[in-house]
């Protein structure tokens, strides 16, 4: 796995199936990343590890299918820590988490 | 096999890029699709669009796709919905749940459109295949039912043209083993207008609905003819020609034709392909075997075709047995056969012989110990008693089967006179009590008229008009001799006749039949048999007292070849 935040090989073969909507496809899934990056932090907040490691799920089955490979990784091990009850371990990671997605959004924004 | 490659899709998925980016994915392959962001709304629309297949994302809010997938294919019951999981779950045991649920296959994220494509395609055709079993299904469910409910209609009619008849009685006994719902063997029995009694075996090669249809006719030919008072050769012919005539070769009846006179203890055998018939002397414990004579019937052209039947005694008391060789070919478990041998042994051993019918069947059962048989097997037992007590079983019978309907020739006149050539091959008997039996009312009566007319025209025909000697009868012995004269002055009968005047006469309450029978022989001194009259003669002579005691007159005139009684009869209640 290479250090890019994103594989461009990936966007590149979303562009050509999604044609016409594949900016309607950055925009959601930015949009949809920010509500989770909310939702990480409430449920780190209220020590709802559950709801935490849904939202990690989720969060890290959108990024894989955009390319966003290494922040898919991150949020996997976030699930797992959750489903451990890790605490030290997940505070760790969504530490991570947030930078990365920063550079996932630069190069996104390039498209928009 | 025709198959449409659109499928109308529903995909559940709470993550809104990963639900965009399905749909477009599934809409590019050429699909309907239908989208529900939770599991909820998912169900919903699925009742709504009926979707032939469903991509169900595992976790969502609101209702977690393992719900949404049990309450799926519950709604489903026998159709196939393909339920596919998406999910970028690893663990063995969240895999297993989406099974449990109902899950068909996954597909993981991030999305790989080939595989995607392959597992759409490959469950549409699945699906397609599922559906066409069932519809074949259905189709096969209704197409049995068809079937199954033809039969039973089928068996109906067949149970009322074949039925046993008078099978039941104190003295006849009899086991039909059904191999199916149709049975190739049939038994029947029937009592005759004038008090004895026919019974008929036949065992059709094969067995089930083919080797049944050929019951019908022959159950209506035997019983049609034995109410008409036919003898057992006219039957035996008619049925033969009729087999011969409708089964196909190598189908034929195995059959017994059995003819019990009570008054005179002696029967009269038709065997034809049956396996020997048993006369068991429960006093000196003697068996007679009575063989088969004849080929089974519907194989010979009727012009071929042997009637002769085997005349044979049998005292009160005496039991015959007549079987399928069902009995006798029943297998055990090492392919033995139970086999004539051990037949006999069971007769040989009895102690009581009342309970051999159910010795005979225990030993079968015994020999061939639960072990499932080929062939349908049947079996009549037939005790030989005196005419009043046979009489007795049908009393009630027909007291409730008497019409008392009162339409129908009351006042008439019939002459009938045979001629030589009719009375070599005609038996006019049948006809004559055809007629009668239209009086309405006289019905219940029919028996007693049957033996008066028989007696009557046997008389005329074998005393008068062949002139055999009365007396020959008086030794069994002699039945022979007689039987054997009459068939060979009948063949060369050239002239003479038999006349039939029949008058009825309405009186109240009932009426009068006058039956006048005048024939061409040399007559006989009446004025002495008067004499003799009150003395009891038993099978020989002329039959006379019997008559006598049915009828208010009696009278010979002519040189006492000319005889006339009158037979009063009243309504029945």
């Amino acid at each position: 796995m290479s250090n890019d935040p994103i594989d461009l090989e990936v966007l590149k073969t979303l562009e050509t199936v999604m044609e016409g909507d594949f900016l309607l496809l950055i925009k959601t899934y930015l949009k949809d990343s920010e509500f989770r990056i909310e939702e990480l932090d409430k449920y780190r907040l209220s020590a709802d590890l559950d709801n935490l490691r849904r939202a990690a799920h989720s969060f890290k089955g959108s990024s894989s299918n955009l390319g966003a490979l290494s922040l898919a990784s991150h949020c996997m091990n976030l699930e797992e820590a959750c489903k451990e009850g890790d605490t030290s371990t997940i505070d760790t990671i969504l530490k991570d988490i947030k930078p990365e997605y920063e550079r996932v959004k630069d190069i996104l924004r390039t498209y928009v | 096999m025709q198959y449409d490659d659109t499928l109308s899709i529903l995909i559940a998925e709470d993550n809104d890029s990963d639900r965009l980016l399905l749909t477009t994915l599934v809409k590019r392959l050429g699909h309907q699709v239908t989208c529900a962001a939770n599991g909820q709304e998912a169900f919903e629309l699925f009742e709504k669009e009926n979707p032939d297949l469903v991509l169900l994302d595992a976790l969502m809010p609101i209702m977690d796709g393992f719900e949404v997938a049990v309450r799926i294919k519950q709604a489903s019951g026998d159709h196939f919905v393909p339920i596919i999981f998406l999910t970028s779950l690893q663990d063995p045991d969240s895999l297993a749940r989406c099974l449990e649920s109902g899950g068909s296959d996954f597909i993981s994220k991030p999305y790989n459109r080939v595989i995607l494509e392959a597992k759409i395609s490959a469950f549409g055709r699945m699906r397609q295949l599922q559906q066409t079993i069932l519809e074949q299904r259905d189709r096969l469910a209704v197409h049995h039912d068809r079937l199954v409910h033809e039969q039973e209609v089928a068996k109906s009619v067949f149970d009322n043209i074949a039925h046993h008849g008078c099978i039941g009685l104190k003295n006849i006994r009899s086991l039909v083993s059904p191999m199916s719902v149709f049975n190739g063997d049939i038994a029947l029995v029937e009592k005759k207008p004038d008090g004895g009694v026919y019974v008929m075996l036949g065992d059709f090669t094969g067995h089930g609905l083919p080797a049944a249809i050929g019951a019908m006719p022959v159950s209506e030919i035997f019983y049609g003819m034995t109410k008409k008072g036919f003898s057992v050769q006219e039957i035996a012919q008619e049925v033969n020609k009729k087999l011969k005539k409708i089964l196909p070769v190598g189908i034929f009846c195995c059959a017994a034709i059995i003819d019990f006179n009570f008054d005179k203890k002696i029967i009269q055998v038709w065997l034809g392909g049956l396996p020997s018939i048993y006369i068991y002397r429960p006093n000196s414990k003697d068996i007679i075997e009575v063989n088969s004579k004849h080929l089974p019937m519907g194989v010979l052209d009727p012009s071929r075709f042997n009637s002769d039947v085997q005349v044979l005694e049998m005292e009160y008391g005496d039991q015959l047995y007549l079987w399928s060789d069902g009995i006798h070919e029943a297998c055990n478990r090492d392919n033995e056969m139970f086999g004539s041998e051990q037949l006999r042994k069971v007769f040989e051993r009895t102690d009581n012989p009342k309970n051999l019918f159910d010795e005979i069947l225990s030993a079968v059962d015994i020999f061939t110990d639960g072990q499932e048989q080929d062939d349908d097997y049947t079996i009549l037992e037939v005790t030989m008693v005196t005419a009043e007590e046979f009489e007795q079983y049908f009393e009630a019978k027909e007291a409730k089967n008497a019409s008392m309907a009162v339409v129908g020739p009351m006042d008439w006149v019939l002459s009938f006179e045979l001629k030589p050539l009719t009375l070599r091959e005609f038996n006019p008997l049948p006809l004559l009590t055809h007629v009668i039996m239209e009086v309405p009312g006289l019905k219940p009566h029919a028996s007693r008229l049957y033996t008066i007319m028989a007696e009557l025209y046997s008389n005329a025909l074998e005393h008068g008009v062949l002139g055999i000697s009365s007396g020959l009868k008086s030794s069994s012995d002699g039945f022979g001799e007689y039987y054997r004269q009459r068939t060979e002055n009948l063949a060369q009968l050239e002239e003479g006749h038999v006349r039939f005047i029949l008058t009825h006469v309405p009186s109240d309450g009932g009426g009068k039949l006058t039956m006048r029978v005048e024939d061409t022989g040399n007559g006989f001194d009446y004025e002495h048999y008067k004499e003799l009259a009150h003395k009891k003669e038993g099978y020989c002579g002329r039959g006379i007292p019997l008559i006598n005691t049915m009828c208010s007159r009696f009278e010979y005139s002519g040189c006492g070849n000319i005889v006339e009684v009158d037979f009063d009869w009243k309504f029945e209640n």
